[in-house]
């Protein structure tokens, strides 16, 4: 028995000392932390936002039936396990997912949680009435299932690969509260603005163009947890003053710098700098419906012709990493190996050459009298993408092609160039889920993915995407996606870039940050706590 | 005098018609609209696009949707925000009245400065004058959006006088003292362009009624010439500033968005911009209908002051 004793003091010893940052010190309940944000939240309930922000405080105060950790793994929260094939939560059909809640949760104004909120929750998505932005995979839900107040059971019509990400992703609503109303009434509702969740924080004030104010919830699941009393969501339109807020220590954190503005944080004495790779990369998206991109050849030629390496080492202060892949590293479905067009001029001419387009005199190619010459389109407003795509501009002129930046806005690149395909070349990053589905990207145009907005078409992805999502067998999905990921590199279907980083800007006192690339950063929030 | 009042009132109507139709068609003819920003979203497919901009009544032709949003207006009712789901009078209440005290004390700074130094670049020596001059040339010229960095680098991150931003500080509850002190910084920046705009303005302005009539009768009478310039010389140079002042009007909601941006001033001018990227129509309208009734109202107020002030001009 004492040796038993000793063995774990020793191994509680030996965690002590590896853990980051730990040493003596344990965490202390209590104070406050104030973080600052660029972004208002609109909505505080994500299916109806959108929105990072109003994401980040729905996550706080509305919590959901799963969580994704910082390794992209799902984790329990209000379910007391995440359902799989290996414990039964999933049916070996990929039709029916079980989900054990925890007993004995509250709301934040006492009421029980239970079934009925997540089955209510579920009604209120499909609801025509509210405005709810995306359905995806939600409209796969034959019916739901409460057979009583701890379980809830998801029946499908058809297979959704990704609804953990979804479920994930989901802050479950009040039934108490929001039950007996109308769509429109529940689309009017204070309560998307005053949430009462389940979450480590309550919501206590929002004052529009200001801050919000969440508190610290006294009876959370979690026993002792949150540590910190009370969490200042404040809203900062501009980014010198964030930085200057950094600096006073009027605000303690801030999510998502932008690189130009890392070198600068790191010099601060009072904060620290967590940079970690996310899941989104940043990419040219190429149109290829029609000439001179239509040619598989030619926009391998593009990616030769682009030093990624270089770019990300000078213009981005080697603070991101080059991407080649729409898959990040983190991801179980990533592929190491797929071919990498890799920077060389040589081979970017020989391979225009082949295809016939001749320099000219003036020193950009031509073919049958056209230049190829093209515009990357841009949303104006950024000096680091201008940066980057004269960089790259630089460089193709090299291999003798012609291209010229077009500032666009916001409105005009989603609207209307990328969805209606009416672009040569853009310059964005792109949305992405933690889970491995490529279908938005990559399926034929005829199939109506969300963003494939290059129209690229391959029967052969299709069936491979297609077989990838009507099942939930892991291994069957990876190989799938490891297969596509290999024939789109070939084909070079999209020019990625970097890989967006997530630059995380910490005060000292601020301790328990785990970073996620999920955009989930709030996700272990209520461990997060401060030294004074 | 009445009669007039009554003409101007009237004349205002078909103005604010032609505003409203020309600012509808401007925001509807700019590209994407305000679903376009989910078009990166995966979860959102282009169905749930079209459901959506259909319920927003973004599918009626222009003619419909104007129609239906100049019916709504007259009766009061001045549409939901797309963005926050909330009705748009409330949401611009709340920014009106950070803005409208943002405004205020920078017009109390600036006319308290202004009003002086106008009249010593008027009559002070002539290198003085000169110096004076170069000032507020510069003050003219410099960028907002900079001089309000400066303002915060120097004394909020530097000297660590002024806060860091905002309008109050979180948590304090309502202190005179807290708020006139978080105003200080931004209404200071935006009173410069008004100081040295209004001090050029009146110096040239009293040098001129200097050179008249009435102004050497006075000095015949044997006033002193303190007396002549603020008695005589003065109140006469100020006639022009009234319109300025009521050109104000318009600076109340869309003026200071750069330096409330700056600042973190939760006002309309951040408002409007924030709605302007997410095409938020119900407040863009609502906000720029309430931006010319404000420059239209501030124009009449301008001109029925100068009757007042100005025995000579009689309005009918």
């Amino acid at each position: 028995m004492k040796s038993r004793s000793l063995a774990i003091s020793l191994a509680i010893l030996a965690l002590a000392a590896i853990a980051p940052g730990a040493g003596a010190q344990q965490p202390k309940p209590g104070g406050q932390i104030v973080h600052g944000s660029a972004q208002e939240p609109d909505r505080i309930w994500g299916p109806v936002t959108g929105r990072t922000v109003s994401g980040e405080i729905s996550q706080l105060v509305n919590a959901s039936l799963i969580e994704i950790n910082d390794k992209l793994e799902y984790a329990p929260s209000l379910a007391i396990e995440v359902p799989t094939l290996d414990n039964g939560g999933i049916s070996k059909d990929g039709l029916r997912y079980v989900f054990k809640l925890r007993p004995g949760v509250k709301w934040h104004d006492g009421a029980p949680f239970t079934s009925g909120d997540v089955a209510f929750t579920q009604t209120v998505l499909l609801n025509p009435d509210v405005d709810v932005r995306g359905r995806v995979g939600w409209n796969k839900i034959a019916r739901v299932e409460t057979p009583d107040d701890t379980t809830v059971i998801f029946h499908f019509s058809a297979i959704d690969a990704p609804f953990l990400d979804r479920v994930a992703a989901l802050g479950i609503l009040p039934r108490h509260i929001l039950g007996k109303l109308s769509g429109a009434e529940i689309k009017a509702h204070k309560w998307f603005r005053a949430p009462v969740g389940t979450g480590p924080f309550v919501f206590k004030e929002w004052v529009p163009g200001s801050h919000l104010v969440l508190v610290k919830n006294p009876s959370y699941w979690k026993p002792g947890k949150p540590y910190l009393e009370r969490i200042i969501y404040k809203i900062v339109p501009d980014a010198n003053a964030l930085l200057n807020q950094l600096e006073t220590g009027d605000i303690d954190t801030r999510l998502r710098l932008v690189n130009e503005h890392v070198d600068v944080v790191k010099k601060l004495p009072n904060v620290t700098l967590v940079s970690t790779p996310s899941i989104v990369p940043w990419l040219l998206w190429i149109n290829q419906t029609g000439p001179p991109f239509n040619d598989k050849k030619v926009r391998q030629a593009l990616a030769h012709g682009l030093d990624k390496e270089r770019l990300t080492k000078t213009i981005l202060g080697g603070h991101v990493t080059p991407a080649w892949q729409l898959l990040p590293p983190v991801s179980w479905a990533y592929a190491p190996t797929v071919v990498h067009h890799a920077f060389d001029p040589g081979k970017a001419k020989a391979l225009l050459d082949e295809v016939g387009w001749k320099l000219g005199a003036d020193g950009v190619r031509a073919r049958d009298g056209k230049r190829l010459s093209f515009e990357i389109a841009n949303i104006a407003g950024e000096q680091e993408r201008i940066q980057v795509l004269s960089f790259i501009q630089q460089q193709w002129k090299q291999i003798g092609v012609e291209a010229k930046i077009r500032a666009v806005d916001v409105g005009q690149m989603w609207g209307n160039m990328l969805p209606k395909r009416q672009y040569e070349m853009a310059y964005s990053y792109t949305g992405r889920l933690p889970d491995p589905d490529m279908s938005t990207h990559y399926l034929s145009p005829e199939l109506k993915p969300t963003t494939n907005f290059a129209g690229y078409a391959n029967p052969e992805v299709d069936r491979l995407l297609l077989a990838a999502s009507g099942t939930v067998d892991r291994a069957k999905r990876k190989a799938a996606y490891q297969k596509v990921q290999e024939i789109v590199a070939d084909d070079a279907v999209y020019l990625f870039v970097y890989w967006l980083n997530n630059n995380t800007a910490l005060n000292k006192r601020v301790q328990g940050y785990k970073p996620a690339p999920g955009y989930t950063e709030f996700w272990n929030a209520d461990e997060w706590w401060v030294t004074k | 005098m009445r009669s007039y009042l009554v003409r101007r009132l009237l004349a205002i109507v078909p103005t604010l018609l032609a505003v409203s139709v020309v600012i509808f068609l401007l925001l509807h003819s700019a590209p994407g609209g305000p679903m376009a920003v989910y078009a990166n979203n995966p979860n959102v497919d282009p169905a749930d696009l079209a459901r959506l901009e259909a319920s927003l009544g973004l599918h009626d032709p222009y003619p419909v949707q104007y129609v239906k949003w100049l019916g709504a207006m007259l009766t009061g009712n001045w549409g939901i925000s797309y963005k926050y789901a909330r009705p748009v009078g409330g949401i611009l209440g709340e920014r009106l009245l950070a803005t409208l005290q943002l405004v205020l004390a920078s017009l109390v700074i600036a006319s308290a400065v202004a009003v002086p130094v106008g009249v010593l670049a008027a009559t002070t020596r002539p290198a003085l004058q000169r110096l004076i001059g170069s000032i507020t040339m510069l003050g003219v010229s410099v960028p907002t959006f900079w001089l309000g960095i400066v303002v915060l680098l120097v004394f909020s991150v530097k000297l660590r006088v002024l806060p860091s931003g905002g309008m109050a500080t979180i948590g304090a509850g309502f202190d005179l003292a807290d708020r006139l002190w978080h105003v200080a910084g931004p209404a200071a920046v935006l009173a410069t362009l008004e100081i040295a705009g209004w001090s050029r303005y009146l110096r040239s302005m009293l040098l001129e009624a200097m050179g008249q009539d009435y102004i050497r009768t006075a000095r015949a009478k044997g006033l002193g010439e303190a007396g002549v310039i603020l008695r005589h010389g003065l109140r006469n140079a100020l006639l022009p500033l009234i319109t300025l002042l009521g050109l104000q009007g318009g600076r109340l909601v869309g003026g200071a968005m750069i330096t409330e941006t700056v600042f973190s001033w939760p006002g309309m001018g951040r408002l409007l911009v924030e709605s302007l990227a997410a095409r938020d129509y119900p407040v863009l309208m609502a906000s720029f209908m309430l931006m010319a009734v404000l420059v239209l109202a501030g124009n009449l107020l301008a001109d029925l002051s100068y009757g007042v002030a100005d025995p000579r001009i009689r309005l009918d």
